[in-house]
């Protein structure tokens, strides 16, 4: 039962790593918090919804279209509405309240569009078990868990060991100063907006398939948000170990105790930490020095 | 030997508040360029348009006889490099991946590790504290970095901004004999500086500055013999 639970939850984390991670990188470049950020999973679940069920096409090219669609929806998010106000000098509120205004817009369209139906992929293996040491272990679960661990594997590799990594962690730490260095600073926040988007849409066909598809699914962004204050925000290894966290305590506790009070807890625990150790597990401050 | 950096009579203002006033100056091949003057006399503000951080109202600015991009990344390319005031070290991005930003739009890898070498050389604290945070080093420590940190993006000309400020007199001395080893490898060197006695005893030419103005221009040993200078202009 344990190890059910625990793979279970080890793979619902993961699917709020693929959007945690995303929702931190931005985070960290920006500095604000990209409420719109579970749409963009939203609508990349959507896009593989119409390949798959309305235009027929076999559902891997299909997911693959969702995952083009999410990172093509955050890419329009940066290029026409955030760099615009990152241009003009506003406030951060700014980007934040834009994301809001974003996100309701994406959901209210996605409820007219395809109405508040709940919809699934035709794709049948989710269902299937295997049976590990006394645990059946759903087969979906397990696929999740290999995708999300390749990605992010693929994801924390790209951060710390390329250049283009090593670009974005020099602007979230002084982006000025990498910008007359000669970084590509607009060019570089672009390809990040693309990146978590593309991340967005491989949640937000896993939680589908999970979950089933629905407008206001995009909602599972805030487990995002839970998960980056639980590791730090603006961390992206705190954002992986925040969700995978956040996924087991949640699945052990409506396994355990109930269902119908995962929510509450994610959010008491979020007040908690908020009030307790705001900066997270691995909000480690190093000084700059004058 | 020809003209590396031409400003011509520059002007630029921020809101209503003019901070340059027809400024004009060169830099030759080869050389190292002081431009000195108190605060507020519009030094950082060149620099900045200079480096297309800021707009500038009217003239011009040449590199190697090309108008300069407006583009940051462009200018360094180019081979136009800054190392900013108050150093503007990644705090939380280790010494090695400091230097690696400087570089970041090189491909030539051989030349890339070559230079990290370089830098190691003129600087071995940094090749000590390679994998430590840019955030915990010293300040001198971290004007080394700074330096190196240009040095890696293989400049024609490097750009100074006060490299002097707010660090002890013995690193003083240190940081500008890197300056001149710099510029003996080959780099021309424009140095920016409050610290005018320092900046005039290593110059060929300098030029300095009051309320937007160039009001005096000459050879470093000149400008150091005349007094009148240095007590009209530089308050020592």
């Amino acid at each position: 039962m344990f190890l059910q639970q625990f793979v279970t939850g080890i793979s619902v984390g993961g699917i709020y790593a693929l959007l945690a991670t995303g929702y931190s990188l931005i985070y960290s470049l920006l500095d604000f918090s990209n409420w719109a950020h579970g749409e963009f999973a939203m609508v990349g679940a959507y896009v593989a919804i119409v390949f798959s069920t309305m235009l027929n096409v076999p559902f891997v090219p299909a997911a693959l279209a969702g995952i083009i669609g999410g990172a093509a929806i955050s890419f329009l998010c940066e290029r026409f509405a955030y760099r615009r106000i990152r241009k003009n000098g506003s406030p951060n509120m700014f980007l934040m309240i834009a994301a809001m205004g974003l996100s309701t817009v994406f959901q209210q369209a996605a409820n007219l569009i395809f109405s508040g139906q709940y919809r699934s992929y035709p794709f049948k293996l989710p269902i299937s078990t295997v049976h590990v040491a006394n645990a059946y272990i759903g087969v979906l679960d397990l696929l999740s868990l290999v995708i999300t661990a390749v990605i992010l594997i693929g994801l924390v590799y790209m951060i710390n060991k390329t250049q283009f990594g090593l670009n974005v962690r020099a602007i979230a730490c002084n982006a000025p100063a990498a910008k007359v260095l000669g970084v590509k600073v607009d060019k570089s926040i672009a390809s990040v907006f693309l990146l978590a988007g593309g991340l967005a849409g491989v949640a937000g066909i896993l939680y589908g398939m999970k979950y089933n598809v629905f407008p206001t699914m995009g909602n599972v962004g805030l487990k995002a948000f839970i998960s980056s204050v639980i590791g730090g925000l603006g961390s992206v290894p705190g954002a992986i170990v925040g969700a995978l966290l956040l996924g087991v305590l949640e699945t052990l506790v409506s396994g355990y105790i109930s269902s119908s009070l995962r929510d509450f807890f994610s959010f008491a625990l979020l007040i908690v930490l908020l009030l307790v150790k705001p900066s997270g597990l691995f909000g480690v401050e190093v000084q700059d020095k004058a | 030997m020809g003209t590396i950096l031409k400003v011509e009579n520059l002007t630029a203002a921020y809101g209503g508040i003019h901070a340059l006033r027809g400024v004009s100056l060169e830099v030759e091949e080869g050389e190292i360029v002081a431009v000195l003057g108190a605060n507020g006399a519009g030094k950082s503000t060149l620099l900045k348009c200079i480096s297309a951080v800021m707009k500038f109202n009217s003239g011009s600015i040449e590199f190697l006889g090309k108008p300069i991009s407006n583009k940051p990344y462009e200018l360094v390319s180019a081979g136009l490099v800054q190392v900013p005031e108050a150093r503007q070290i990644f705090a939380k991005l280790t010494v090695a991946e400091n230097l690696r930003i400087g570089s970041s739009l090189r491909k030539d890898k051989a030349g890339i590790k070559e230079d990290m070498e370089r830098v190691y050389a003129l600087f071995p604290r940094l090749k000590e504290r390679e994998k430590q945070y840019g955030g915990l080093l010293s300040g001198g420590e971290q004007q080394m970095l700074a330096i190196g940190r240009g040095i890696m993006a293989r400049p024609k000309l490097m750009m100074f901004d006060e490299p002097s400020l707010g660090l002890a007199p013995v690193i003083v001395h240190a940081v500008f004999e890197a300056i001149k080893e710099i510029n003996r490898e080959g780099t021309s060197i424009m140095l920016i500086e409050q610290n005018a006695k320092m900046a005039l005893g290593i110059c060929n030419h300098a030029y300095i500055m009051q309320t937007g103005q160039v009001v005096t221009y000459g050879t470093g040993q000149e400008l150091l013999a005349d007094e009148s200078i240095t007590a009209a202009y530089l308050g020592e």
